[in-house]
């Protein structure tokens, strides 16, 4: 695995390169930097709704970079409380910040206990070497 | 799978590299946008050795070029090129492709990557002439953009103003010490008394201004890292195959093995200037019969709404399906996305309503003429 991907040690990642961030009980969720180095630059997304009801693994956003599309799942079961509108017209906020200005929605948890189940840091470093 | 000779500069430059027909090719190197714009404002140097370099040469060379292609090249003057379509006896296409006359019974054609073995066993089945199969011997590089020509003029003392677009011509690059020849068995051409022998031509993929310099592989890495540094401070980047489809697109330029797989005649792809009837060629007759069927027809499509056409997505009037989608992008010019798609003939004006669907949902688009960006 190539050195210069930032992986973030407070985070929980998917399978699916997706990083999830816990916040007062709500996690905000984006594309890692991994995803986004694989996608090269993104140049249209499609966000989720707000107050949609998702389902853990529902596709829920997509990310399109000039080679490429990408969907985004639902890490959890929940309901889409904020989408981050400014990517709309600045779609290379994923490129350029995945953790932090190109997070993607805020998703309010059903079940708390489900952030358990996401990877940690390490578990996801181990899945990028596979 | 097969390197060109630039590999191992491409690593180092950090490209990533991907699979294209069977050769590891940079795909981008720091950006796909960033070196798209490179090209569109200042300049961009591609290696794209992956071009196939067939030589057909001797007294029937000319003849038969004529009956295998679609275009004439009848009485074209030593240092021309043209754009042509090769095809089968169906009409069908088997690939597009650039051929130029480089001395007088001497033409050099260049197929797509991927179609390279097949149009050489196609040429042999078919002509009395020598041809031989250079490919492995010659790099080719091409720089675009519009400051292209000022950074190749610091190269060289050949005078770059006269040479014209689809024109070509034998030019000494003065890069290094030592007198490199440039397939001296074939051409027999004076060594230069130092510097590194090319063939140029004014031409390219991108729309812009720019050459294709074509040079032997041993002399490749020193021209590769020359162009480099005399483009620096005109802002020339290495650019990838990614910036390349992008480029392309923007013009509705074809791409061999996506809008055309050897199913569509050039009567459905186009471009019609590309057919010249007066002259006898294989697959003339098929194109005759066809013409006054209903066809389907490549066409330029660009989005209403905000989304992104891709390869495969079908178009809908009223409902129905009528078309396909076989290349698809966002234009950075443009801020839209477009593609090429078939779609049956009626439908096929530009000014036509379509719906695109993407992902299930349907898109508002339109026809519009090629190229999307209007004439460079």
């Amino acid at each position: 695995m190539a050195d210069n991907i930032e992986i973030r040690e407070d985070l929980r990642y998917t399978t699916n390169d997706e990083w999830v961030k816990i916040e007062n009980g709500n996690i905000r969720i984006g594309i890692t930097d991994h995803a986004q180095q694989q996608l090269t630059d993104v140049v249209f997304v499609e966000l989720p709704k707000l107050g949609t009801i998702v389902k853990r693994g529902d596709v829920i956003g997509q990310v399109e970079s000039v080679k490429t599309v990408a969907s985004i799942n639902a890490p959890v079961n929940g309901e889409v409380i904020e989408v981050n509108e400014r990517l709309d017209d600045l779609p290379h906020l994923f490129n350029e910040s995945p953790y932090d200005e190109g997070w993607l929605a805020v998703i309010k948890m059903k079940d708390s206990s489900e952030y358990d189940d996401l990877l940690d840091a390490d578990e996801y470093r181990k899945k990028l070497d596979e | 799978m097969k390197r060109t000779p630039l590999y191992l500069a491409h690593k180092d430059l950090g490209a990533r590299l991907i699979d294209f027909a069977g050769w590891e090719m940079p795909i981008q190197y720091t950006s796909i946008l960033e070196e798209y714009r490179a090209v569109r404002e200042a300049a961009g140097l591609f290696d794209v050795s992956h071009m196939g370099n067939l030589m057909i040469c001797g007294e029937g060379a000319e003849d038969d070029l004529r009956n295998l292609l679609t275009n004439d090249i009848k009485g074209i003057p030593e240092g021309r090129g043209i754009y042509a379509h090769m095809l089968d006896n169906e009409g069908l296409i088997i690939d597009d492709a650039m051929v130029f006359r480089i001395l007088s019974k001497a033409y050099m054609l260049m197929p797509n990557a991927a179609t390279v073995s097949r149009v050489e066993e196609w040429i042999m089945e078919h002509v009395q002439s020598e041809v031989t199969n250079v490919t492995d011997r010659i790099v080719t590089l091409a720089i675009q953009g519009p400051r292209a020509a000022s950074i190749l003029q610091k190269l060289t003392e050949y005078d770059l103003s006269k040479l014209k677009r689809m024109r070509g011509a034998f030019i000494t690059l003065q890069i290094g010490e030592d007198a490199q020849a440039f397939l001296p068995e074939i051409f027999q051409v004076d060594l230069p008394l130092a510097g590194i022998h090319s063939y140029v031509m004014r031409s390219g993929y991108t729309g812009e201004d720019g050459f294709e310099i074509l040079i032997e592989a041993d002399n490749s890495i020193l021209v590769w890292n020359a162009i480099l540094d005399a483009g620096h401070s005109y802002g020339l980047i290495p650019c990838g195959l990614g910036a390349r489809d992008l480029l392309r697109l923007e013009m509705g330029f074809l791409l061999s093995g996506t809008d055309f797989n050897g199913e569509q005649s050039t009567l459905q792809t186009g471009p019609e200037w590309a057919i010249k009837w007066e002259h006898q060629f294989i697959g003339r007759d098929s194109l005759l019969k066809q013409r006054d069927k209903i066809l389907t027809k490549l066409v330029g499509v660009e989005l209403l709404e905000k989304a992104i056409p891709r390869h495969g997505n079908i178009i809908r009037v009223d409902g129905s399906n009528i078309g396909m989608i076989t290349s698809g992008t966002m234009s950075p010019l443009l801020g839209k996305g477009i593609a090429l798609a078939y779609v049956n003939e009626e439908f096929s004006m530009p000014g036509q309503e379509l719906d695109v669907i993407i992902r299930d949902k349907s898109v508002q688009a339109k026809v519009v003429r090629l190229p999307f960006i209007g004439k460079r």
